[in-house]
C-alpha cells in the first residue's frame, strides 16, 4: 500500500502541465474535481496490488467532497498548507464552485477589517485564461484563499490513521 | 515570497477582465448616483474596482453578474453616504 503523501500528489499533479502553457485535455471540461481526483488517483496507485489508496471520493462536485471531509473532521479553515485540496466558496451560489491542488502558501496581509487572505499557487483544471471558473483550462494560478469569507481546505493525509486504524477497522 | 516566474495564470487579471466588463454598469450607476458630482463620480468608480478585487471574481461565472451588480451597487451607494456626510 503506498502511504498518503502530498509529495507524490503534486509530482503527479505537475507533470500533467503542459510546459506553462494553459492545458487542456479531454474529459476535464466537467471540472477541477475530477484533475484532482486523476491526480491523487494516480499518485497513490499501487501497480502491484492493482488499488490506489487515494481517500477522496471520485466525484465532479465539491460540494461533494467537502461533505465528506467534513464528515471525517478533516475539512479544515485554517491557513491553507502544501498538497491540501483547496475549496472555493462562491458567495453568489452559497456552496462551494471549485477545487485544486495547494503547492504554495503565503499570508497577505490587508489593511483594515478583512479576513486574512492567503496567497496560493496552485495546480487547477476547468478555469478560464484568467483564472476564473467555468472553463476548461488546467494550469498553475496564483489566487487568493479566504477561510474568513468560506474558503476551506481539505486536510486529506489525515485520513490515512483513520482508515487503517486498527481500533477502526474493527469497528 | 512565491516566486512570479512560477506562475502560469495570475488571477489580478481576472480582477481587470472584471473591471473591464462591469465598466458600462459602474460608470452608469456612479452618474445616476453622483447627481453630476464629477469627483464623487471618480471616487465611486474606484471603489467599485476595490470592491471587485476584494469579492475575487475568479469564483464568479457568467451567471454571477447579478449578484455583482448587488456588490458594486451598495459599495457605490455606501461611497456616497461616507463623502456626503464628511463635506456636510
Amino acid at each position: 500500500m503506498i502511504p498518503l503523501s502530498p509529495v507524490l500528489l503534486i509530482a503527479s499533479a505537475g507533470a500533467l502541465l503542459d510546459g506553462g502553457s494553459l492545458g487542456r485535455r479531454p474529459g476535464w471540461v466537467a471540472g477541477a474535481a475530477a484533475l484532482v481526483h486523476h491526480a491523487g488517483y494516480w499518485s497513490h496507485f499501487d501497480h502491484r496490488g492493482g488499488r490506489s489508496n487515494w481517500p477522496l471520493p471520485q466525484t465532479t462536485d465539491c460540494a461533494e467532497l467537502a461533505t465528506f471531509a467534513g464528515e471525517r473532521s478533516v475539512l479544515s479553515d485554517e491557513p491553507p498548507r502544501i498538497g491540501e485540496i483547496f475549496l472555493l466558496w462562491s458567495p453568489s451560489k452559497r456552496r462551494f464552485v471549485h477545487t485544486g491542488i495547494v503547492l504554495a502558501s503565503d499570508r497577505f496581509d490587508v489593511v483594515g477589517r478583512e479576513p486574512a487572505r492567503y496567497e496560493c499557487l496552485t495546480i487547477e483544471g476547468g478555469i478560464t485564461r484568467t483564472g476564473c471558473i467555468g472553463g476548461e483550462g488546467l494550469a498553475r494560478v496564483r489566487r487568493m484563499l479566504v477561510p474568513g469569507r468560506g474558503d476551506r481546505s481539505i486536510r486529506w493525509m489525515g485520513l490515512e490513521v483513520r482508515l487503517t486504524s486498527p481500533r477502526r477497522s474493527v469497528a | 515570497m512565491i516566486p512570479p516566474e512560477l506562475m502560469d495564470i495570475d488571477t489580478d487579471d481576472a480582477v481587470e477582465e472584471a473591471i473591464k466588463r462591469m465598466r458600462p454598469f459602474i460608470r452608469a450607476t456612479a452618474q445616476h448616483l453622483s447627481e453630476g458630482d464629477i469627483e464623487l463620480a471618480q471616487d465611486m468608480e474606484q471603489e467599485a474596482g476595490i470592491a471587485l478585487w476584494r469579492v475575487d471574481p475568479t469564483r464568479f461565472d457568467a451567471t454571477d453578474d447579478e449578484y455583482l451588480h448587488g456588490v458594486l451597487f451598495k459599495t457605490m451607494q455606501k461611497t456616497r453616504r461616507r463623502e456626503r456626510a464628511f463635506y456636510r
